[in-house]
């Protein structure tokens, strides 16, 4: 759902006002994407959309945000330098390598409520199955 | 989010903002303090409902009532950049430089949808070839619309597909193997 689609031109106002006084800051990429697959054309075209936004309602973008994504390839960086954006914020998932000898080691301490726990997760839920193991084992995931 | 994954705040919205985050933000500190974690300010995201979800409208709230409460940690409501240009004026000189691969693995998962994957790449590649026509033959005849439909191919490689394969196939068979199948 894309807000300033479907956004009355008065609520288009107030948040483009909200964004150039700094109450609301807009962010680079427009999609959390897999890096390992973008063409080197796609690197560049992540951008489109802020640049089209800076240019309509003369902003400016300086970061670029991704959440739940386990890496990225280096193109990211000239990608997004190019592009004019200085800093890029990454929240990680954890690692499916480390998952899987965090999940190991539960397995070996607890098998039957692992088991059941797995057994209970509806297949796209992932998320709380990182976040369960992160409370499973405590301060696991320092350093991480 | 240092020593963080992006999920570690999704307990908290179980409430929302409020004294059941104290215990986990004092063990957060404490945890960055006693690994030597050298830079006295870090960020926390923070949205209610999960992934990328709204804000919470308790925050101003509850970050008031917490800094009038504790010396420390102060708690700032922030925009990225205003914390990036933050932490550059203050450590950016000093900040180690490092390169290596960041590794990646969820790739995988795109094998889920091959052949739409295939589609996607092709059209993709069309997409950038029209535009290079466009440029050497007619550039005034130029359709600015071509740049988001280029948008609408990298939706088909959004971080969650193909999740299921990836990860939770990986931990059921661990399971199975663990249990002799």
């Amino acid at each position: 759902m894309n807000f300033l689609s479907s956004a009355t031109e008065i609520d288009r106002k107030e948040f483009f006002i909200a964004v150039k006084n700094g109450s609301i800051e807009l962010n680079a990429l427009y999609a959390g994407v897999l890096t390992g697959i973008c063409r080197p054309e796609e690197f560049y075209r992540l951008t489109d959309y802020a640049r089209k936004l800076a240019v309509e309602n003369d902003i400016k973008f300086s970061c670029a945000m991704a959440s739940d994504i386990p890496g990225f390839t280096w193109n990211i960086v000239p990608a997004l330098a190019h592009s004019g954006i200085r800093y890029f914020t990454s929240a990680r998932i954890l690692c499916r390598a480390f998952l899987t000898q965090v999940t190991a080691l539960a397995v070996q301490i607890m098998p039957g409520a692992i088991s059941r726990f797995t057994g209970f997760l509806p297949p796209d839920r992932k998320k709380y199955c990182s976040g369960w193991l992160v409370r499973f084992i405590p301060g696991f995931i320092h350093g991480h | 989010m240092a020593g963080k994954v992006y999920s570690w705040f999704h307990s908290w919205t179980l409430g929302r903002a409020g004294d059941n985050i104290k215990s986990d933000l004092f063990a957060y500190i404490s945890s960055l303090v006693s690994s030597g974690y050298p830079y006295d300010m870090v960020q926390l995201r923070y949205t209610v409902n999960g992934d990328y979800g709204p804000v919470d409208s308790n925050l101003p709230d509850f970050v008031k009532s917490w800094n009038e409460k504790y010396l420390s940690p102060k708690l700032i409501i922030s925009t990225t950049s205003e914390m990036f240009t933050t932490f550059e004026k203050k450590y950016g000189s000093t900040l180690p430089s490092y390169s290596s691969d960041f590794t990646l693995y969820r790739e995988d998962g795109a094998l889920s949808t091959a052949t739409e994957l295939a589609l996607t790449r092709k059209a993709s590649k069309r997409l950038i070839q029209t535009e290079i026509l466009y440029s050497m033959t007619s550039p005034e005849k130029y359709d600015h619309k071509h740049l988001m439909k280029h948008g609408k191919t990298s939706f088909f490689s959004m971080s969650t597909r193909g999740v299921h394969g990836t990860v939770f196939q990986t931990l059921i068979r661990l399971l199975q193997l663990n249990n002799g199948k």
